[in-house]
């Protein structure tokens, strides 16, 4: 026999068999039923092994009174302790989009709170050492500007050269049917100048210099190389970050001129297979190019040099423990530097088409 | 100089690591900070170095209030677990490094300089090793540069967080009894940070057992070995059995034997080191029956591990000669007694 279940309002009245059979039966009907209100009269069970004392045990949980069990299987019941509210532990809710949101604005915040700090910190330091010029580490700076700079000469050549050859050799074909390939020179001199070289240069450097600095001090973090020079009494960004900046600062606009040049000299190349001559081709960027494009340019490349080197240091100094944190760190600084490239460049061409540069 | 560390606190987000931590320390005491990992000890290390900002409390240097003193005034010198060694220097740049980036008003001379470092090299006899870059050394090797290098910027308090915790267990004794003659030659005020309770109980004069964010005991290596305060710092400082026991009129029972447990309340846990258990082949009214299940051999001493029919396993420890002489094998029966025996309330 197995067991039944019969409900009379806030009265459950189970009977029968409550084994492994019985119960499978009648659990889910038993726990839909049982309430704070109700009351289980168990009188007719007549049989209840562990599994009867769990479906008991379940119901008490719930709420539901016991009555009329038979005493032979009340200790049973009794050795599970049921009125003890069980430990359940709450399982987390997966977090709402409102919650997301929120969570994603708040680490936003933090962040640029953080490298708002980073900014004005290494601000403070550099009036300190424009106060005090000899503090600077000039032998460490100029060791980063030439790993940032002239180690960087090769590949900057390559792909300026090839990128005044595409750009010249796309006008050209269209400019030839309106007979104006005299004027590509004038087009890619000037979108080279303005944009293009600085920007190269510097995802070069995000790629190259960028992603180093955060790999070297993160490395100098992990191994607590940077709390070995505070408890000497250096300030890490005095010796370490300082340095770098200007070093970067400096040489991306030094990089963006030879950019400039070497991508000018590979448009011109194109332009002789058109029957150009390559001193035609420099009169026209000439008469064309003025010297504010040409500032407006070296003055992006300084900036976006500033914001490579900071975020890299940035990164490198917030890197987390374990060796796998510097590879984090390094990624990190390359994708959130060529980022703020893109966004300030959007930036930099809004405002100069207000002002009118 | 003295450190006096008033009402440390300090959360890490959720995570209490320091709670509310009060310690005096004595001018040229070698004082160690004991305890598992995760208790705090490095963070309090730490922020007595001035590497972290305690959120709350006080710290004093030498009478002074430290707390918002910068790391670079406070002239302390740090040791670090993984030696933190300028990897492209030479150990001589590396423990000149201290010395030279000083001001130009406060720095010694290169001749002074280079003699100090030849000075420090010899006191932590790697002399020869000068002009050798640090991934060229044994890991013995670096840590002696690392603490020279601590040395050479004349501190007034030395800090070693877990100085040999990487290093293999002979050089690890030969440095740390190394480290306990430097220090009896120069007397500088000296924390060190260890989860190891050998070391801290060879070494240091005065031992700080921590546990969770707080001190649980704090006292000479003897005070903490022989009377511990608590059941944690019992069971930190070496193996234990444990024994459950209901009390009676102040006496706790393990097995027939009786040990007295005035504070305990109404049941009383009973811990008993290995090495504190007598054995014996014939029975006896008062000793608990047991089976040998384990033999571990262990050098000098031999581990005998015996299950009983109220616990699961007991650990007995003895010499090497007593294992030989009785010949204790897996499946003999035994009969063992409690010596000694540290009671607490449960």
């Amino acid at each position: 026999m197995s067991a039944t279940l019969q409900r009379d309002g806030a009265r459950i009245v189970l009977s029968g068999r409550l084994d492994a059979t019985g119960c499978a039966t009648i659990w889910q009907a038993a726990r839909d039923a049982a309430s704070k209100e109700s009351t289980v009269d168990a009188s007719d069970v007549s049989y209840c092994d562990g599994i009867g004392a769990a479906l008991l045990f379940d119901l008490i949980q719930r709420g539901a009174r016991i009555e009329g069990l038979a005493e032979r299987f009340a200790p049973l019941l009794a050795e599970l302790d049921p009125d003890q509210p069980l430990l359940i532990p709450e399982t987390p809710k997966p977090e709402g989009r409102l919650a997301a949101i929120g969570h994603f604005a708040a680490g936003w915040w933090r962040e640029t709170r953080d490298v708002i700090g980073f900014i004005g910190e290494a601000t403070v330091s550099s009036w300190a050492i424009l106060r005090r010029p000899r503090e600077l580490r000039l032998g460490e700076t100029l060791r980063v500007a030439a790993s940032a700079g002239a180690d960087a000469l090769p590949i900057v050549s390559l792909i300026a050269f090839l990128l005044g050859v595409i750009l010249a050799f796309q006008s050209a074909i269209p400019m030839r049917q309106f007979g104006a390939e005299l004027f590509v020179a004038n087009l890619v001199g000037l979108s080279l100048v303005r944009e293009l070289a600085p920007l190269m240069t510097a995802v070069l450097l995000a790629g190259r210099t960028g992603a180093a600095f955060a790999a070297e001090i993160g490395t100098m973090k992990v191994n607590q190389e940077i709390d070995a020079l505070t408890t000497m009494g250096l300030d890490p960004m005095r010796f370490l970050v300082l340095p770098r900046l200007i070093a970067v600062a400096l040489t991306a606009p030094l990089l963006t001129l030879y950019a400039e040049l070497v991508g000018m000299f590979g448009a011109a190349l194109v332009l002789t297979g058109f029957d150009i001559p390559l001193a035609t081709s420099a009169s026209q960027i000439q008469g064309f190019v003025n010297l504010s494009d040409f500032l407006t340019g070296l003055g992006k490349a300084f900036v976006f040099g500033l914001g490579i080197a900071t975020i890299g240091c940035l990164r490198g100094l917030r890197t987390g423990s374990g060796a796998r944190a510097v590879g984090a760190s390094a990624t990190s600084a390359d994708v959130q530097g060529i980022v703020m490239l893109v966004v300030a460049d959007g930036l930099f061409a809004i405002a100069f088409y207000y002002l009118g540069w | 100089m003295s450190i006096e560390i008033k009402q440390i606190s300090k959360r890490f987000g959720q995570f209490q690591a320091l709670n509310d931590i009060n310690l005096d320390i004595q001018g040229g005491e070698l004082l160690a900070l004991l305890g598992p990992s995760g208790c705090g000890k490095t963070t309090l290390l730490r922020v007595i170095a001035g590497l972290e900002t305690p959120d709350a409390g006080q710290i004093l240097f030498h009478g002074e209030d430290a707390t918002d003193t910068h790391v670079r005034e406070r002239q302390v010198g740090f040791v670090f677990q993984h030696y933190a060694l300028f990897r492209h220097m030479t150990v001589f740049e590396n423990v000149a490094f201290g010395l030279r980036v000083r001001p130009k008003k406060t720095r010694p001379s290169e001749e002074a300089i280079k003699k100090k470092v030849h000075e420090l090299l010899e006191l932590v006899q790697l002399d020869w090793l000068a002009d050798r870059y640090p991934a060229q050394l044994s890991g013995g090797q670096r840590q002696r540069i690392a603490l020279a290098r601590a040395l050479a910027v004349e501190p007034r308090v030395l800090l070693l967080d877990e100085p040999f915790g990487a290093l293999d267990t002979k050089v690890r004794k030969e440095l740390r009894r190394w480290l306990r003659r430097l220090h009896d030659e120069m007397h500088i005020t000296s924390v060190f940070v260890t989860h190891d309770q050998e070391e801290a109980l060879e070494v240091a004069d005065r031992v700080v057992v921590m546990n969770k964010g707080r001190i649980e005991q704090s006292g000479t290596p003897a005070e903490v070995y022989d009377a511990p305060a608590t059941p944690f710092v019992y069971q930190f400082l070496g193996d234990v059995n444990l024994f459950h026991s209901r009390v009676h009129e102040g006496w706790a029972e393990v097995g027939g034997t009786r040990f007295a447990a005035p504070e305990a309340g109404d049941k009383a846990v009973i811990y008993v080191r290995p090495h504190e258990i007598d054995l014996a082949r014939n029975a006896s009214n008062d000793a608990l029956a047991g089976i040998v299940t384990h033999v571990r051999l262990l050098g000098a001493t031999v581990r005998l591990e015996v299950k009983t029919d109220a616990h699961e396993a007991l650990e007995v420890e003895l010499t090497r000669e007593r294992y030989q002489a009785e010949r204790w094998a897996v499946g003999d029966a035994v009969w063992l007694t409690p010596r000694e025996a540290r009671v607490y309330g449960a």
